[in-house]
């Protein structure tokens, strides 16, 4: 139960800056996800915090202390890893128990509490078998359990979903949110799926390079990402992004697309005459904010060919070929939609749901 | 074309293994003979009259055989005080030098494979180079050496002697061996409250018992079989090994079946031990932390 709070922290192996300047402050019981693609630095600032990496600068605080001396094993975390790391030589029953042993406590309060633990977890079954009896989510569970014995300070899990088959994972995204709220300890877990860290978090925080790049609530980030890696990375399927120039004829202003032009608003025009001094722009629009049809809706539409059709039950993913420039991107239409591989359609975006980057430093302009 | 290579590649094998198996089956045939039947024209491939009389005679006991139609009796082995103590004191040297080996290379392999430290290279370097002098070069100036430490005819200066072998030869296959266990399994122990030292022993042993097994049956074959400085050193006085017996057997007063049985004789302390330790070596699929821990 306590508040971490990362300052200024930085990691480099060799000459390798892994973790540059992370600034993040994690509330007590929160729910805190660090989403980013392999290689961001998520995993060695994670390793940070447990202990098992030494900080190369910056300072790690739970509540008021400074840990950064405090070495792993006496600073009251636990960890799940990707591999789960059980003990293969111990059955379950003393994998749970070894913290507990390891603190010494009497035999009877030890089984007390190991039976308590695989009580909340459901596997009091699997107690006497050892680890490789078991199937994946079964280890998952137990490496859980693990954690969960010693009512730490702070849990950490390191993408441990990653290893599971996809029905499983889907039910264990459930039961560990359900499992954070009982137990009502802050958890900071870091994954690259960002259904997970959708589904899960209280909120995120996005790292790419190392580096910090947004930090806000799931629906926050989802509906206004700071820039364009944000933007592209959370979504599923990714949002698609298409070069045009900004033009301003008179009193109005567009968006010049390969063979169209969007008309946009006063309000929109000034944030973008302000924001940057070039006029190359990308637009960004979620697969779900584009609507295909077989008529030309209005002057604002563009022609498509069908790439592709993936038909997903609830809804359709359709992959679409903007004809003049090659462009291929991938539009979502809820229920059915008839279309073969060469038809020629029109495509129109949702003005209103569109981001706009600014071509150079990709930031998030509207 | 894969089946005549799968064809030449099991011939291969089986001529292989004949190979290392005949020496020793020929031994056991020889100490199961007497003499008698030994000379017999034309050789006896298997014993036609197999007799245990060859393992009494060395152990120090008389025994009886029949040879031919005949009983014959035969003494006790003038070597059999020699094989008695040999035994005694190679069990002594081997057993001794694996706990010490063992209790000495398995933390060192463990922080050589672990941690990166100063002068770790260097220490590395030393710890080979000190394998790489052939033992005979420097007999001379260990006997001259333990002349004037009195350590001469004694079971500690051979003690000593071996496990300066023993120790930079384990240390350095453990090194390589606790490389490869999961680091995870131990930051995971770490993070659950134990210390270094306690995850070593609690966690990382017990993990690393198949590559501590067949260490410890190394340094024992080692120790056992060691010739040289037995010989050298040690022969002639009460704390003789067993090695040193058997070129007397040839060169001395030669008794063939005699040194036949006695051989077989000082593999089966070794066997028992491959048995024992062969346990811990096979359990892989149980020990195995790699595939255990599903990582």
């Amino acid at each position: 139960m306590v508040k971490v709070v990362l300052e200024n922290l930085t990691k480099k192996f060799g000459n390798q800056l892994v973790v540059d300047q992370v600034n993040l402050e994690i509330q007590d019981k929160e729910f805190l996800v660090l989403l980013g693609p392999s290689g961001c630095g998520k995993t060695t600032t994670l390793n940070m915090i447990a202990g098992l990496e030494p900080v190369t600068s910056g300072n790690i605080y739970f509540d008021e202390n400074l840990m950064n001396d405090i070495p792993a094993e006496k600073r009251d975390v636990a960890m799940v890893f990707q591999s789960y790391a059980l003990y293969p030589t111990m059955k379950v029953f003393d994998n749970i128990a070894f913290p507990l042993v390891l603190r010494k406590m009497s035999r009877n309060d030890i089984t007390t509490q190991v039976n308590m633990a695989a009580e909340m977890l459901r596997i009091k079954n699997l107690l006497p078998k050892k680890p490789y009896e078991l199937s994946g989510g079964e280890r998952q569970r137990v490496a859980l359990a693990r954690a969960v014995v010693r009512h730490p300070k702070v849990f950490l899990l390191d993408e441990p979903l990653s290893n599971i088959d996809a029905k499983l994972r889907v039910y264990m995204r459930a039961e560990l949110i359900r499992l954070q709220k009982e137990l009502k300890t802050t958890m900071i877990f870091v994954t690259h799926d960002q259904v997970e860290a959708m589904s899960m978090a209280d909120r995120i925080a996005v790292m790419e390079g190392g580096k910090l790049v947004q930090v806000s609530d799931p629906l926050t980030i989802f509906d206004h990402p700071v820039d364009q890696f944000v933007a592209g990375f959370l979504g599923t399927p990714p949002m698609n992004f298409i070069d045009c120039t900004y033009q301003k004829k008179g009193e109005e202003s567009y968006l010049q697309l390969p063979t169209v032009k969007l008309k946009i608003d006063a309000e929109t025009a000034k944030i973008i005459e302000e924001q940057t001094k070039g006029q190359e722009l990308i637009i960004g629009s979620r697969p779900q904010d584009i609507k295909v049809s077989q008529e030309k809706a209005s002057d604002e539409d563009f022609e498509i060919e069908i790439y592709a059709v993936e038909p997903l039950g609830a809804e359709t993913v359709i992959d679409i070929c903007y004809v003049a420039c090659g462009l291929v991107f991938k539009a979502s239409m809820a229920g059915r939609f008839k279309a073969k591989i060469g038809d020629m359609m029109w495509a129109s975006l949702d003005k209103g749901r569109i981001h706009i980057f600014d071509k150079s430093t990709h930031k998030t302009l509207v | 074309m894969v089946k005549i290579r799968r064809v030449i590649i099991y011939i291969l094998a089986i001529i292989v293994g004949i190979w290392s198996i005949i020496p020793i089956y020929w031994f056991v045939n020889l100490s199961l003979m007497t003499e008698q039947e030994v000379a017999t024209v034309p050789v006896h491939f298997w014993p036609h009259q197999p007799t245990l009389a060859n393992y009494l005679r060395m152990l120090g006991f008389n025994a009886t055989a029949a040879v031919g139609n005949q009983i014959v009796s035969f003494a006790a082995s003038g070597y059999a005080p020699a094989i008695r103590l040999g035994l005694i004191n190679s069990a002594i040297v081997a057993t001794c030098i694996t706990a010490i080996t063992l209790a000495i290379a398995v933390p060192t392999g463990y922080a050589f494979g672990r941690y990166k430290f100063r002068g770790k290279n260097g220490l590395l370097f030393t710890l080979l180079m000190s394998r790489s002098l052939p033992a005979i070069c420097i007999v001379l100036p260990f006997y001259i050496l333990f002349q004037s430490l009195a350590l001469l005819g004694t079971l500690q200066g051979l003690i000593i002697i071996y496990t300066s072998i023993t120790i930079p030869l384990m240390t350095w296959i453990l090194m390589g061996y606790f490389a490869t266990l999961p680091i995870e399994v131990e930051r995971a122990a770490r993070v659950d409250g134990a210390s270094r030292l306690s995850a070593l022993r609690r966690v990382v042993i017990p993990m690393a018992a198949a590559g501590i097994g067949t260490v410890g049956v190394l340094t024992f074959l080692i120790s056992w079989n060691e010739f040289l400085y037995a010989w050298i050193m040690n022969a002639g006085t009460p704390a003789q090994t067993l090695p040193p017996v058997f070129p007397a057997m040839l060169f001395q007063i030669i008794d063939n079946t005699g040194l036949a049985a006695a051989t077989i004789i000082s593999l089966i302390p070794v066997i028992i031990i491959a048995l024992l330790f062969g346990r811990y070596i096979t359990r892989l699929k149980i020990v195995d932390p790699v595939m255990a821990t599903g990582g």
